[in-house]
């Protein structure tokens, strides 16, 4: 079984599409486990069989850079190569079956040296913490823990909740002069954080919404990775074996 | 109830590190491990499966739904009166026939090129060129006879529209044909985005008017609104019309091994497989039978008759006025047009197939680098489908398609029984046909007879097809043995 302390993170390339993944993102990712998973999205008149026979040797080669460029910035890296349909399902089986705690999606990475942090009380803190912190022990990274409260009176416990992220981060490694904590009061959770993400490289943020076929993320770490410049980590929530039975019963009408 | 063979793992969800090492162990049949939502193929490659059980069954349906109500009730009726609703039964009952056997063999190859695939497996390389060139060819036939019927129907809507004087012009049926079908092919190269979400709201919008019509029309027929049917004898033009009419109607069923075309990519295979197939030929057997009893409840099957291909939309009128005949027309439209466009992309799924095992040219199957599509596949269906559209009767190519099915029909039901017999190693289907042997020795002799119904001219068309096939075969790809033949034809 998996070493718990071991981070995991999906990143999907579309590769053949010239989609490139800068340098400072492979460094970002160097103490985690990379799941790559290079995949080819094709329209539904072609059999993915003939894509594959076609398209195959020049994917491996692509493939095969990527993971020497992972692998030279010190991060083990297991590969998927997928010809598929359909992108946002084949992701999420990915994610799911090779057991990995974030989904990175990409936006082009000028530098990486701040990360933002978005904390809720409600959404997944431990592995969202572990992740930070796998991304947030390297010298060069600035950690900025983020927390929008309701009103006034919500602020002490916003800054409570970040102290005890903060202190966490302290025992997985992280330099605690690197971390520095930010509690704003807004009506719009979400307009704050993509005002606070500006000045930031990337964004560390939990998954919303339960995972459901079709709806690959909560919409809210789609809408922060389309309005903000830099890649966003979404950490996945925790699967929960009953909902996922009832994807099971649901899914053969959802995918057609 | 059969779940897949991914032994034993829940959802399809492979422990992590599983997925890149499983694959088929025989080296013959490179048919990868068929798992619930992926095929994992020997390199580590993965395929995704993308269509569900609901767009299983709108590709059968789809496929199917446009001829058996949209063009042949008048036609139906004008050869065996009433007694037409038993043609169109005794063509499910050969369909379902049919159908079981092409699950069992679509579940233990899972496999693009459908029939094509198992018939070369089963049988052979020399059978396996007659099939896959017999199968692009009764698609081409197929596509332009939709076609055709999409032109009445849109000259029909222009008779609505007052533009009646145009309509006796028979050019107009052609230049309606050629101008949709070559837009139709267009479409396919460029790549539509969501294509089957399309075709999937099609078909249940499909289901929707005809439903709506169809209770009401039956509900009518049986008197229940004071409508009186028009009394009429049930089997006027004798037994062996019924047998005649089913030969000629059988092109209504040709859809549900379109399913099959696209085995690879469907979720669940040993589930969903047998159930679209099934599925969709019951509920076209239906949905054809109660349009014919409405329909020669209405009108009586000399008068359906003189309508000609667009009777449908005289009976709609007839029980729901003018909101009725709209209705109708605009299914119509949408019906032939979703036959011919499942048919293009089935035959060029054919073509690709049999390019694959180098029976024809390897060119054929190239795909586009901008598009992504296989356009030489593509023109090489839309070609020959306009010059028939150009050129065609309704009956004809209907008949010359159901010839070139049936025969294929016939042959996946022996190639089931041959592979059974031989067992290969490899052949392990997680659906088995219930009542073996029976089902496909009937399947086999049912297909075959219906050939022998048929006017003679598509006969002769039929077969003129099959042999130039096989001479094919011997010019160009004689020396291509296929892995997982049991014995070499």
């Amino acid at each position: 079984m998996r070493n718990p302390d071991d981070v995991r993170v999906l990143v999907p390339v579309a590769v053949l599409e010239g989609q490139v993944l800068p340098d400072q993102l492979t460094r970002l990712l160097s103490e985690t486990t990379v799941v790559l998973l290079a995949y080819h999205e094709i329209p539904e008149q072609t059999a993915p069989e003939q894509a594959r026979e076609q398209f195959e040797p020049k994917v491996r080669d692509e493939l095969d850079e990527l993971v020497s460029a992972f692998e030279a910035a010190g991060a083990t890296v297991e590969t998927r190569l997928v010809f598929t349909h359909d992108a946002d399902q084949t992701t999420e089986r990915i994610a799911t079956e090779a057991d990995c705690d974030a989904v990175l999606l990409s936006n082009p990475a000028p530098t990486i040296a701040r990360v933002i942090v978005p904390i809720k009380e409600d959404i997944n803190l431990e592995t969202i913490t572990k992740v930070a912190a796998a991304v947030g022990r390297r010298e060069d990274i600035e950690l900025t823990l983020f927390h929008a409260a309701e009103d006034d009176d919500a602020v002490a416990e916003g800054e409570r909740l970040l102290d005890e992220v903060a202190n966490e981060l302290a025992v997985l490694g992280v330099c605690r002069e690197h971390i520095s904590r930010v509690v704003v009061v807004a009506q719009n959770p979400l307009g704050a954080l993509i005002e606070g993400a500006a000045d930031h490289d990337v964004v560390v943020m939990g998954e919303e919404k339960p995972t459901l076929r079709g709806r690959l993320f909560g919409e809210t770490s789609d809408r922060v990775a389309e309005q903000t410049v830099g890649p966003v980590l979404v950490v996945r929530r925790p699967l929960d074996p009953e909902a996922d039975d009832a994807d099971a019963d649901t899914d053969t009408d959802g995918s057609g | 109830m059969a779940d897949g063979n991914d032994g034993g793992s829940v959802l399809g969800v492979n422990p992590p590190g599983d997925g890149a090492v499983v694959g088929s162990s025989d080296p013959a049949v490179d048919v990868g491990e068929a798992a619930d939502e992926v095929t994992v193929l020997e390199s580590g490659t993965e395929l995704e499966r993308t269509i569900g059980l609901r767009g299983g069954l709108a590709i059968g349906i789809g496929t199917m739904v446009g001829a058996g109500i949209f063009v042949f009730p008048g036609l139906a009726a004008g050869q065996a009166g009433p007694a037409a609703a038993l043609s169109f039964a005794l063509g499910a009952v050969i369909a379902l026939l049919v159908a079981l056997p092409t699950s069992e063999l679509a579940t233990a190859m899972p496999k693009s090129g459908g029939a094509y695939y198992f018939i070369s497996r089963g049988m052979g390389s020399a059978f396996g060129a007659v099939v896959g060139i017999g199968l692009w060819l009764g698609l081409v036939f197929a596509s332009a006879f939709y076609l055709v019927g999409f032109a009445q129907y849109a000259i029909a809507v222009l008779a609505e529209l007052g533009a009646a004087s145009m309509v006796a012009d028979l050019p107009l049926v052609a230049t309606l044909g050629v101008g949709f079908g070559l837009a139709l092919t267009a479409l396919s190269m460029f790549g539509t985005e969501n294509a089957t979400k399309l075709q999937n709201g099609i078909v249940s919008l499909l289901l929707g008017i005809l439903l709506v019509f169809l209770v009401y029309g039956s509900l009518d027929t049986l008197g229940l609104f004071g409508r009186q049917t028009v009394p009429e004898e049930f089997m006027p033009f004798g037994t062996l019309s019924i047998f005649t009419t089913a030969a000629l109607v059988f092109t209504s069923y040709l859809g549900f091994a379109q399913v099959a075309t696209v085995a690879g990519e469907i979720t669940k295979p040993g589930r969903n497989l047998p159930l679209a197939m099934v599925g969709s030929v019951v509920v076209v057997g239906v949905l054809y039978v109660v349009t014919i009893l409405v329909s020669t409840g209405a009108f009586g099957s000399a008068r359906l008759a003189s309508f000609g291909e667009t009777a449908i939309v005289e009976v709609a009128r007839s029980y729901l006025g003018f909101p009725g005949a709209v209705a109708i027309l605009l299914a119509g439209l949408l019906a032939t047009v979703s036959s011919a466009n499942a048919s293009i992309l089935s035959s060029s799924r054919a073509l690709y197939a049999l390019s694959r095992d180098a029976l024809v040219p390897p060119q054929l199957a190239r795909i586009n680098l901008k598009y992504g599509t296989p356009h030489v596949a593509l023109a090489l269906v839309g070609g020959p489908t306009v010059v028939l559209v150009a050129v065609g009767r309704t009956e004809v190519l209907a008949e010359v398609a159901s010839f070139l099915h049936l025969v294929t029909y016939g042959l996946i039901c022996v190639a089931l029984v041959a592979l059974r017999r031989s067992d290969p190693a490899w052949y392990d289907p997680s659906f088995r046909v219930p009542g073996y042997p029976v089902v496909p020795v009937l399947g086999a002799v049912a297909s075959f007879s219906l050939v022998a119904f048929m006017q003679p001219l598509s006969q002769a068309v039929g077969v003129v097809v099959a042999l130039a096939a096989l001479a094919w075969y011997f010019v160009y790809a004689r020396d291509v043995r296929l892995k997982g033949v049991s014995s070499d034809a």
